[in-house]
């Protein structure tokens, strides 16, 4: 076991590279939690048969009877940091596009937590196992901040002055709250077949705003009550059960091989959406309120496993699981995706874990026409497939016989194309001082026109998470 | 399966201690039942299982839950019997696993070679029974070395063990080193068994600079100098918008390789390409077609036949043959390709898994090898991806029987031209008709998509070009106003056929013949003139000075099938290659010819390329003289010879893409295999004076490039001190110049780089590296430099640009266990402009400005057979960006009196590169 002082080093290291987070541009589908167990996030997240922490449940119900324990506990926490640098193409004086310049760039701070439960009775060569858990499934969180100035006074490193602030608040979880039942036949030592099933609440209470503040200076410069304030509020929420199944093999010493298989997930979608602008010159103020109401589907999938158990001076564990989700089945719009998780665990020194892992996930944009520039070329909803490698690492400890502390954590990042968030012709004050020059834009050469698919921005996105987990077996 | 065999020490000692329980071969139950708890059996247990055999009773301190006590009252009732790994093929794989997983990080040209190696690593070659060209052809070993081992085998000697080998007269250190691995003496160390190799690879990599700045490149409306026009600023007139580009979509590879001993072979390869559509899009026809596969049959004891060797595929296959003037064919271009030392050729045919597409052969060959004779014929039939003419509708520019291009009218009927006039018809009064498709050349595309997909993308492209009526805008169209030059995929019909006979007189004398003919149904390869270049290449004659450098001549000598003086359907190429061995010296050569105009059993008539070489080596030191001459009109893609550039460098297909009527042309360059015409000699040496000095790989290269007589030297020297084993200090001196003869252009480039670099080899084998590096270029005037970077200076070129460059690096390696590496490295650079042109040789891919750069790699051996390597890298770097944009106005007046620089646009760039192989 470690001492204290390399404990206290250990977690000092891996809390100084932290930590990862979620994307403004989830806000339609969430960003799914691909692993709440440490352990398996650095192992980049496989291990639909995980037969070691308890947390592996969550992967698959039919794990429970794996565990070598009959009673546990599994506590674990997350912290995530999400990086989001937007860009704009920058062109050349021959007006060829040659590269992107930053825009906005945003650094949020999420944190989430987990526990499960789980109990196991013997019956000669059977085995009955019980588990609840709580853990969070998709994240709807996000905060976005951009700021709109002007272009004077670049010249001599000065500041120009700032016209509007545009934010992006959204917070949300979708949590499942589930109990899982699985049952083990044990032919012999390491000759073990299990299945189980997963049966979970889903909800999520969702508020997602959207809003543009003038500055006192640019208010100062139009005059009062001629620039309109916007402000976008949804609130909805999501309720639903999803059914999971699963199968966990043993297959000798050396060979685990897990299976799951979840149906399609139609979640009822329920809330209101209040758009509100000022009135300015000639237009009268803008008051619309939706309701929100519709299925929320989540596509069925399947993911297939294994685990190795090689013999290896320094004890080894290899996991690779590939998930098949069925995309086509949510909508035409997309297509079925395929994700690849892999990672291995080797007990370096006095049984100390170094685990590492990769994993290759595959998520949608989806891009309804309110955020496009609908004025020339109207846009239908469009939708991208957005592929997230992911690179993990981690380590654990026992604190004591059967508690065990593990951490994990994870480097992940992604590049797409996005419509710009705040379209540029809301900042034409010409529209609303009715005046033929722009007030707010002194040196006046800007064209203020919306960017639609001509000019996307280029976004990049990072995460960091890390992810602490306790469990107790017994 | 691995099985293990249990030695019995003795019969009397089993006799003795036969009632004890064995821990190495005991099940759990049978621990159990010692006196012992359930968890301490169940250790044991996996202890065994799951880390290593036991060695002697007292391994079992190692396990936490047994204590001393506990092993003393274990130490009567059990034994612990001695375990010999009897697998001969996991035995072979530990033996050789630090040059496998060496071979494994090869990539680009030695990428295919890497598989030959590890298949001789596992399943080595008789050393007594092998020809000259299976020694040569491994690595570092020369052909005195072959020479040396031929000699001996001749006279009657076997060489029984390695350190007989060590003892051959003749053979170098360096020869024996490398060669060891590679053979085996009486028996083989693994018998005929099954062998699988499969692997996977998933990388997140970023299109080169080149690449970049060839796929970002606008097609946009010609707009006239001071007039005022709104050009639409839209990204998706690149083909980088308009792909949406932006996205990480990683290259995913699977191959399995499979044999049975080192007889009978098999494989197959599929790579989904950056961009591509992916595995989950294609169906099994695309699989097949986008695979690559084999199945071979080797034979090194034919019976009735002495000594002599067969070798048959189908499939894929690679064939190399003398210095690789004739044929060599891949995808992949590396500079000063010796042939000696670790830059080396695998001579005949091999099985090809490579990535290499363009210049892959599928089809059939067969080797026979014997020391006094050799023969290969291979035949190939494949469809290559071709830069065709088109029509603005995308359409192919068709020939007719007669071999007249058709034109089409703004009906879009077909007519051809016969002494200016149009007919409509012809001499049999029938429709014109398309026989043959006209070809610009050979292109390996760097984007991987389907031809509907580029043709909606041209499309789309051709759109934008043309004059938009009603905008109130007045454009004017380019001088060519579409896509008239485009990639087309498997758009050539390319039957393939050529054979390589080689004679042997002597041992080391070799005269081998080789000629191919590549057969064209379906196209024929135009080659405009010189004058009609300019509208077909570029878009605007406003750029049409720039075709007329002397160095473009490249391109407007590319092979045609179909010119002024003769048409045929095929592209011949026949060469001859020999060399001996003289003492310790080695000399070799090949002559190689493309049938154009003169016969094909004529000398000197036609376009020609040769190199003559020679390879002298002592214990300590080895000399290499090298002499090239290839002549602007040998254009044969299958060739892979020594040059210091790949054909088409400097060229407007590099320099001036934005000029091209179409940029996608550019890869004829960006993904260049040819070499450069270039004439001129080199020399390489290594001296190792002690063990504590040695001349690391130095040369001296003097060539001329003859497209435009540019001649240039080249330099390179390095001293190696090494006080004591485990520290070793190199300094290093580079220094290049290239001279510019022609007097429209500008004078002499000079660059000078100074390394210093200290290497510490630690315990456990552990290995850090400090380096430092210094550069400075001397740069001829260079306007679009001096002007904006010197104010009030004018569009002069005032004086020579000195700029100068360094970096700073740190490279680590740990190794936690054999099982378990750590490698990492941080490299900071300040480039004041220097391109990562100049930084060449050391494998950092430079851009920008100024940046840092890091990476880990990680290589887990997660059992004997399954071994998993993770490479993480971030770049960032900071271009210095013209700044044109400002106040979204390319005529403001500011950039008119004074450019600047945007200093902060910066790049940040990660890739994973997933590498996992499963070997057994």
């Amino acid at each position: 076991m470690l001492s204290h002082k390399s404990l206290i080093v250990v977690a000092m290291l891996l809390i100084s590279t932290a930590l990862f987070g979620f994307s403004i541009s989830d806000a339609q589908f969430g960003h799914a939690y691909k692993a709440f167990d440490a352990r398996s996030l650095a192992m980049g997240s496989a291990g639909v048969y995980n037969n070691v922490r308890l947390g592996g449940i969550i992967h698959n119900p039919a794990n429970i009877t794996q565990l070598k324990g009959n009673a546990g506990l599994y506590l674990s926490g997350m912290i995530n940091r999400a990086e989001d640098v937007r860009m704009v193409p920058l062109y050349n004086s021959f007006d060829v596009y040659i590269d992107d310049s930053v825009l906005a760039s945003n650094i949020n701070n999420y944190s989430d937590f987990g526990f499960a439960a789980y109990g196991a009775l013997n019956f000669g060569y059977f085995k009955v196992g019980m588990a609840s858990y709580h853990t969070p499934y998709l994240s709807f969180d996000g905060k976005y901040r951009e700021e709109i100035r002007n272009d004077r006074n670049t010249d001599n490193d000065g500041y120009p002055e700032k016209i509007a602030q545009n934010d992006i608040e959204n917070k949300g979880t979708l949590t499942k709250n589930g109990l899982a039942l699985g049952v083990n036949f044990a032919y012999s030592d390491y000759y073990e077949a299990s299945i189980g099933v997963d049966y979970a609440l889903l909800s999520a209470d969702v508020r997602q705003e959207k809003g543009i503040r003038w500055t006192d200076w640019a208010v100062e410069q139009t005059g009062e009550g001629v620039l309109p304030e916007y402000n976008r509020l949804a609130k909805w929420e999501l309720s639903g059960a999803q059914l999971t199944l699963g199968t966990a093999l043993r297959i000798g010493p050396r060979y685990g091989v897990g299976f799951t298989y979840s149906p399609k997930t139609s979640l009822d979608k329920t809330g209101k959406e209040t758009i509100h602008r000022d009135a300015y010159r000639n237009t009268d103020e803008l008051d619309i309120e939706n309701d929100l109401k519709g299925d929320f589907d989540l596509p069925a999938k399947m993911r297939l496993g294994f685990s190795y158990f090689p013999r290896n001076i320094t004890r080894t564990i290899f996991n690779f699981d590939v998930e098949y989700e069925q995309y086509s089945g949510v909508d035409k719009l997309f297509d079925d995706v395929v994700n690849f998780y892999g990672g291995v665990e080797h007990h370096v020194i006095h049984r100390m874990p170094l685990r590492l892992g990769f994993q290759a996930t595959n998520s949608y944009l989806f891009f309804p026409d309110e955020q496009g520039n609908t004025s020339n070329d109207p846009l239908k909803p469009m939708v991208k497939k957005i592929v997230t490698p992911m690179i993990t690492g981690g380590s654990g400890f026992e604190i004591t016989k059967g508690l065990n502390v593990d951490l994990g954590f994870g480097y992940g990042f992604r590049e797409y194309q996005a419509l710009d968030l705040f379209p540029d012709s809301y900042y034409n004050d010409k529209i609303y001082t009715g005046s033929a020059n722009y007030t707010l834009w002194p040196r006046g050469y800007i064209d203020l026109v919306d960017r639609d698919w001509g000019n996307p921005d280029k976004v990049k996105e990072s995460f960091i998470t890390m992810n602490v987990g306790i469990s107790y077996s017994f | 399966m691995k099985k293990l065999v249990l030695i019995l020490l003795s019969i009397l000692v089993l006799g003795i201690l036969g009632a004890k329980v064995d821990l190495n071969t005991a099940t759990l139950d049978e621990i159990r039942e010692l006196p012992i708890s359930e968890v301490q059996a169940r250790d044991i247990f996996e202890y065994r299982t799951f880390v290593k055999i036991l060695h002697s009773i007292y391994d079992l301190r190692e396990i936490p839950s047994i204590d001393q006590h506990t092993l003393n009252r274990l130490k009567p009732l059990v034994i612990v019997s001695m375990h010999i790994e009897s697998d001969d093929v996991a035995m072979r794989r530990s033996e050789v696993q630090e040059l496998l997983e060496r071979l494994d990080s090869s990539e680009g040209s030695s990428e295919g070679m890497a598989d030959v190696w590890e298949d001789y690593l596992m399943t080595p070659q008789n050393v007594n029974r092998m020809h000259y060209d299976d020694l040569v052809s491994l690595p570092n070993v020369s052909g005195v070395d072959a020479v040396a081992i031929l000699r001996r085998v001749a006279r009657g000697d076997t060489i029984s063990e390695m350190r007989d080998l060590r003892n051959t007269m003749g053979l170098s250190h360096y020869g024996y080193t490398n060669l060891r691995n590679y053979v085996y003496y009486k028996e083989p160390p693994v018998k005929n068994r099954l062998m699988f190799d499969i692997s996977m690879q998933y990388y997140t990599r970023y299109f080169d600079e080149a690449q970049q700045n060839m796929l970002k490149e606008s097609f946009v409306p010609k707009t006239h100098a001071n007039s005022w026009v709104t050009i639409p600023h839209d990204k998706r007139l690149s083909y980088w918008g308009y792909f949406d580009l932006d996205q990480i979509q990683p290259d995913l590879m699977l191959k399995m390789r499979m044999r049975y001993g080192s007889n009978y072979k098999m494989g197959i390869m599929h790579f989904s390409q950056k961009a591509d559509a992916g595995l989950l899009k294609s169906n099994a026809r695309d699989f097949i077609n986008d695979a690559k596969y084999y199945v071979g049959y080797e034979n090194t004891r034919l019976p009735g036949l002495t000594n002599s060797n067969l070798k048959t595929y189908l499939g894929h296959y690679r064939a190399t043959f003398g210095e690789g003037l004739v044929m060599e064919n891949t995808d992949y271009y590396s500079a000063r390709k010796t042939g000696f030392g670790f830059s080396k050729r695998i001579m005949g045919i091999t099985p090809d898994l490579s990535r290499t597409k363009e210049y892959a052969l599928r089809g059939a060959a067969v080797e026979f090898s014997h020391p006094n004779f050799g023969a290969s014929f291979f035949v190939s039939q494949d469809d290559k991806d071709a830069l065709a003419y088109v029509h603005p509708d995308g359409s192919y520019v068709m020939l007719d029987k007669e071999n007249r291009e058709i034109f089409r009218d703004d009906n879009d009927v077909d007519y051809v031209l016969i002494d200016g006039t149009a007919h409509y018809t012809d001499e049999n009064g029938d429709p014109i008709v398309g026989h043959k498709r006209k070809f610009f050349s050979y292109i390996n595309p760097t984007l991987p998509y389907d031809n509907d997909t580029l043709l909606q993308a041209e499309a789309y492209f051709n759109e934008q070009l043309n004059p938009i009526s009603g905008s109130g805008q007045t454009y004017n169209a380019y001088a060519m106003p579409y896509i008239n030059l485009a990639t087309r995929r498997d758009a050539l019909n390319e039957k393939l056929w050529g054979t390589h006979l080689q004679f042997s007189p002597i041992i080391g004398t070799r005269l081998g013949f080789t000629t191919y003919t590549a057969l064209y149904d379906n196209a024929h390869f135009v080659t405009p003139d010189f004058r009609d270049m300019f509208p077909l290449l570029l878009r605007d004659s406003y750029n049409y000075p720039k075709l007329q450098k002397a160095l473009n001549a490249e391109i407007s000598s590319m092979y045609g099938t179909l010119t002024d003086n003769y048409a045929r359907n095929y592209r011949r190429v026949i060469g001859f290659d020999g060399g001996t061995v003289i003492g310790n010296t080695s000399i070799q050569g090949e002559y190689a010819e493309l049938s154009i105009n003169g016969s094909d059993f004529k000398l000197g008539d036609d376009p020609k390329a040769y190199l003559i070489s020679a390879h002298t080596q002592y214990e300590n030191l080895y000399f290499t003289t090298l002499y090239r001459n290839y002549d602007i009109g040998f254009d044969n893609p299958y060739s892979n010879s020594f040059s210091e550039h790949e054909r088409y460098d400097d060229t407007m297909l590099e320099k001036n893409v934005y000029a091209l009527t179409n940029p996608t042309i550019g890869d004829i360059f960006n993904n260049s295999n040819q070499s450069q015409p270039e004439r001129g000699v080199y020399f390489e040496t290594r001296y190792k004076f002690n063990n504590y000095f040695t001349i690391g790989r130095s040369y001296l290269d003097l060539w001329e490039r003859l497209s435009d007589g540019r001649r240039s030297a080249r330099f390179q020297s390095e001293l190696e001190f090494r006080p004591l084993f485990q520290l070793a200090m190199r300094i290093r001196y580079k220094n290049q110049v290239n001279r510019y003869d022609d007097l429209a252009d500008r004078g002499v480039s000079k660059t000078n780089e100074y390394t210093v670099a200290v290497r510490t080899f630690l315990s456990n084998r552990d290995f850090l590296e400090l380096e430092y590096r210094y550069n400075t270029v001397k740069s001829p005037p260079y306007t679009n430099l001096t002007w904006p970077a010197e104010g009030g200076n004018n569009s002069m070129a005032a004086a020579q640009t000195l700029m100068t460059g360094d970096y700073i690096c740190v490279n680590y390696t740990h190794n936690f266990s054999p099982a378990l590496k750590l490698q990492g490295s941080f490299l900071y650079w300040y480039g004041h402009g220097i391109s990562h042109w100049d930084w060449e040789d050391m494998e950092i891919d430079f851009m920008g400005e100024k940046g840092a750069k890091a990476w880990i790699t990680i290589s887990s051996r997660i059992s004997n057979n399954m071994y998993l390597n993770l490479k993480f890298r971030n770049k960032t770097y900071q271009d210095k960006e013209l700044r044109i944009r400002q106040n979204n106005d390319p005529n403001h007046p500011n950039l008119a009196d004074h450019l600047t620089y945007f200093e902060r646009v910066e790049h940040s760039e990660n890739t994973i590169r997933l590498s996992l192989d499963y070997r057994f």
